[in-house]
């Protein structure tokens, strides 16, 4: 009998879209990637990557690894990788990311801390 | 051994030399086995139920998608494996790679076993998906949110194993799902729109909204309506719904490029 291998489960197999016809309301976890093109009340996570749609908007805190940005938020973020701010993006909280780029017309109010904290700060001398 | 369950409809003249090259191949194959001919009046989850007491390690299904589903059920947490030799239109063929008729024989020949998961709705299991033409209902995922209709859904699908369609095309991302994965312990929630009438061919093109996935998702009446479910296209249950996942449910004999 040929049993065929398990093939490990990808995130890239998963990718939410919630649409503009849908409201999610609570505590968001998603593994793969999710595309944002309707509106979130709460907070979102994922290990992947988070593409927030034009017209799209999130009341809460983010976690991503990377992140691009054309819609809402009014919360704090927080990426592992990189952020693209695109012209219409609109954030209003604070922002920590590892690299970061902002295109012109982007609004952006809050706090930002870019680079990784172990890249910047100098080591401890012992005597 | 083998379990041949005969779906009742190839009673019908116009199959017997279908059903001839079938039975010829299998023996060519070394894997012919018990035969059942099923009717209406035989259940075909009671047939398997009483076959499985002796020596059966594998069920073969020749027929229907419908009866395919009704066979999965039966044999959902068991160590028997489930085949296919389909006859006639069949979804299930082309997600399972599984060819029509008499090629289908050297696929179960070949026994490329997959595990599957399988979809439970108010505790009985169910193979395909669940499909609820309604958006007047809550809709609470996981135990950690829940998703609320802002305008224009018209229906919601709960997929285990079946086709979705899904695609998206935006200026930085794009994404194309044929089908649903029913390895991954997770169900796939389509939310669609209703559907948009092109002119000048008047053809219904469905618009899918948003693509969840989730382990467990629970479903309640809002207002005073009642509303019904349709369960793997045959069954009709009405709301509330308790659906969730079963991880590894199921041994499937499938084709090499199977979509699953």
């Amino acid at each position: 009998m040929a049993q065929e291998k398990e093939h490990k489960f990808k995130p890239e197999d998963t990718q939410t879209v919630i649409g503009a016809g849908v409201k999610v309301e609570g505590k968001f976890i998603a593994v793969g990637d999710v595309v944002l093109k309707g509106e979130l009340s709460g907070t979102l996570d994922t290990e992947s990557s988070l593409f927030l749609e034009e017209g799209a908007f999130i009341n809460g805190d983010m976690t991503a690894k990377n992140s691009s940005l054309a819609g809402a938020i009014k919360g704090n973020i927080k990426v592992q990788d990189r952020v693209a701010l695109t012209k219409t993006a609109k954030i209003k909280g604070d922002l920590e990311v590892s690299d970061l780029s902002i295109e012109a017309g982007a609004i952006f109010n809050g706090r930002c801390a870019i680079g990784r904290t172990e890249d910047v700060m100098p080591k401890e001398k012992t005597v | 051994m083998y379990l041949y369950l005969y779906d009742s409809f190839l009673v019908e003249q116009k199959y017997r030399k279908t059903i001839d090259q079938i039975e010829t191949r299998l023996t060519d194959l070394g894997i012919s086995g018990r035969t059942i001919r099923l009717t209406i009046l035989k259940n075909a989850r009671e047939v398997i139920k009483d076959n499985l007491r002796e020596e059966i390690d594998t069920v073969v299904v020749i027929g229907s998608d419908k009866l395919f589903s009704e066979s999965a059920m039966a044999l959902a947490g068991t160590e028997v494996t489930l085949g296919f030799i389909p006859v006639g239109e069949s979804a299930m063929a082309d997600i399972l790679d599984i060819p029509k008729s008499i090629e289908a024989c050297d696929v179960v020949s070949g026994r490329r076993v997959q595990k599957i998961d399988l979809g439970r709705i108010n505790g009985q299991y169910f193979l395909n998906s669940v499909q609820i033409d309604s958006a007047k209902v809550s809709v609470k995922c996981d135990g950690l949110y829940q998703i609320v209709s802002s305008g224009g859904i018209k229906s919601i699908k709960i997929v285990n194993l079946d086709w979705l369609n899904f695609t998206l095309t935006e200026p930085d991302i794009t994404i194309e799902k044929r089908a649903s994965s029913a390895k991954d312990g997770l169900l796939e929630v389509v939310f669609s729109k209703a559907p948009r009438v092109t002119f000048p061919l008047f053809k219904k093109i469905e618009q899918k909204d948003s693509l969840f996935y989730v382990k467990r998702i629970q479903f309640n009446v809002l207002g005073d309506r009642e509303i019904m479910a349709r369960v793997d296209n045959e069954r009709i249950l009405k709301l509330p719904l308790i659906i969730e996942i079963v991880p590894n449910c199921l041994k499937l004999i499938v084709g090499r490029s199977h979509l699953i």
